[in-house]
């Protein structure tokens, strides 16, 4: 297995259009990484230049340490899964999986030991003989994992792989590529434009936004640390809550932010770091989980009170998405399903604002 | 006057097959067929898969001017053509009929083979790279086995049109009667009786012509037909 290191890369297709723009990264031996951001971002380009499938237009790819630039795919010793499977439809599952090793020219009784050590991995055993039609998505999702692991390659690259399947079988694949890369300590650059699907697999997460990286870091720092407003909203569902206004000084040099309707003290803990910005306009965050029940958060630690409208309700069974409005802004909450508010109420909830988060509203990058 | 005959005289066939030299101008005609129609395959299916999947500059300014080499009616390149081949001395030669027929039949099958090519998944050559492809491999192995249906399509119209040409064969077998196929054949059957054309014979000649085309266009029916449908989609 191997190290891939990108250094300076960028890609500009016809039109100048930038799909890639500088970015640098490494992925360690054995690592699991993902890749994500929205539709556009240039992250399925990144992996595609990778496998050698796009020519760079600056930058530098290393594979094990070795310049790969210039090297056509077939001899960059990489194996890729796409989003639509890419099966070859007239071949057999097993004829799928042994091409690549017979172009290769390994023996015959090489190729039959590996695809049947690959099929019986994946469980695939009994659908050998059959062609790509007679397979159900969850099928070919396996034969095409399948046709990546009988290389036994250096780095599997996985591209979109679970998109085109139903929200269940996606799950069980998910564990199912967690539980093979555990098996094959192969490292692993996978794509993906699901937030959860990046978070419940990487080891370490980059996150992509018109062609450059935002953040590259373990999912839970991610989750707790965003670097800017793009991850912090990027990551997380439902996404967190961004309310625009001012800080603000009172008499015993504590901090306030408001933004017109509600007002909201700052632990004294931030003011230091958030000094430089008193008088100016700035992007408070909250997770939708971090706005409380006042039955579970009052008169905790540096919570405090709001006051909201209850718009919407969204029952998820286990808790409750409310959509709320503070008079100046809309805010969701993730509740847990005890009490139920009725739509309209006007509901008191506590902010817990140990756990807020501050971004410049110019260049939108963290404060705390 | 009957539809179906109330005695079959199966004796006239063997007949204009001997007599009738039809079986001199079958061959000829299978000769010339059965190579036109390899040869227009093959480079027609290679030229199609250079232009639909790979990227290369000029692409499309050359598939536009094939294209508008279609609007030139085949009558009026036939002087030129029957020059070029007599100074290439190609004339009096089936390798000549075969030459002229080639070429005359590749543009639209580079048409429809591309089109029906566009309609393959891209990421289908991307697989192929990574698993291991050369440029000819990935036409080989991947992209021309799924090209069945529109090849079929493409033999058939090959075949056709090769089969039932007169205007090219009679052109280039004018000096040696003994290369004529089989529709020069049956028009020279049928002027060579001044008064008394041997309508048995001719028929037979004439039911001995469309045998390998009704046999061709049945084995490749269900090909043809999706063919069609998907090389009429995607353009």
């Amino acid at each position: 297995m191997a190290d891939v290191v990108l250094r300076n890369v960028t890609k500009i297709f016809e039109r100048d259009v930038v799909a890639v723009d500088n970015i640098s990264f490494e992925v360690k031996d054995k690592e699991f990484v993902v890749l994500v951001g929205p539709s556009g971002c240039g992250k399925s380009t990144t992996l595609r230049l990778i496998a050698g499938l796009e020519q760079l237009t600056e930058g530098e790819i290393y594979i094990d340490g070795r310049l790969m630039n210039d090297i056509p795919p077939k001899d960059r010793d990489i194996a890729m899964v796409f989003q639509n499977y890419a099966l070859y439809p007239h071949m057999t599952v097993y004829q799928n999986m042994a091409f690549g090793l017979k172009l290769r020219k390994y023996p015959k009784r090489e190729i039959e030991r590996r695809v049947h050590e690959a099929a019986e991995i994946l469980d695939i055993g009994d659908l050998l003989s059959r062609k790509p039609k007679a397979l159900s998505g969850g099928e070919k999702q396996r034969v095409a994992v399948g046709r990546a692991i009988v290389r036994k390659p250096k780095v599997f690259l996985f591209d979109e792989p679970l998109s085109n399947l139903d929200a269940k079988l996606r799950v069980q694949m998910r564990a199912e590529i967690c539980k093979l890369h555990s098996r094959l300590e192969a490292t692993t650059i996978y794509v993906t434009h699901d937030q959860v699907e990046a978070m419940t697999m990487g080891q370490r997460i980059v996150v992509m936004r018109d062609g450059v990286v935002q953040q590259i870091d373990s999912p839970l720092n991610l989750y707790n640390r965003p670097a800017n407003m793009f991850t912090a909203g990027f990551i997380g569902s439902p996404t967190m809550n961004f309310i625009q206004g001012t800080l603000s000084k009172n008499r015993g040099g504590s901090l306030s932010f408001s933004d017109g309707v509600i007002k909201l003290d700052i632990p004294q803990r931030y003011n230091g770091r958030l000094q430089g910005y008193v008088g100016r306009e700035l992007i408070l965050g909250i997770r939708p989980e971090d706005i409380l029940n006042p039955e579970f958060g009052e008169g905790a630690p540096d919570t405090v009170t709001i006051w909201a409208k209850v718009e919407v309700i969204e029952p998820m069974g286990n808790e409750t998405f409310l959509h709320l409005n503070t008079g100046s802004t809309s805010l969701v909450a993730r509740l847990a399903t005890t009490k139920m508010p009725r739509l309209e109420e006007e509901m008191k909830l506590m902010v817990d604002m140990r756990k807020c988060h501050f971004f410049d509203k110019d260049t939108e990058a963290a404060l705390l | 006057m009957a539809l179906v005959p109330e005695v079959f005289h199966w004796g006239n066939y063997l007949e204009a097959w001997t007599k009738g030299n039809f079986g001199t101008y079958f061959k000829n005609s299978l000769i010339i067929t059965v190579a036109a129609l390899l040869l227009v395959l093959w480079t027609t299916s290679m030229t199609a898969f250079a232009v639909a999947r790979t990227d290369f500059p000029g692409r499309r300014p050359i598939l536009y001017a094939l294209v508008t080499t279609l609007f030139i009616p085949a009558e009026a390149t036939l002087v030129p053509v029957f020059h070029i081949a007599k100074g290439l001395h190609l004339l009096n030669s089936l390798a000549g009929i075969i030459v002229v027929s080639v070429a005359g039949g590749q543009v639209v099958s580079i048409y429809l083979i591309q089109a029906y090519l566009r309609t393959i998944p891209p990421d289908l050559d991307d697989a192929a790279k990574i698993d291991g492809c050369n440029l000819f491999q990935r036409y080989w192995y991947v992209i021309l086995p799924l090209a069945k249906p529109v090849l079929a399509t493409v033999a058939i119209l090959t075949f056709m049109g090769t089969w039932n040409a007169y205007m090219l064969p009679l052109a280039f077998t004018m000096a040696r009667p003994e290369l004529r196929t089989l529709p020069v054949g049956l028009v020279a059957f049928q002027s060579g009786f001044a008064f008394s054309v041997n309508w048995p014979l001719l028929c037979a000649g004439a039911a001995i012509s469309i045998v390998p085309v009704i046999a061709l266009y049945v084995f490749l029916q269900r090909y043809f037909v999706s063919g069609i449908a998907t090389a009429g989609l995607k353009g």
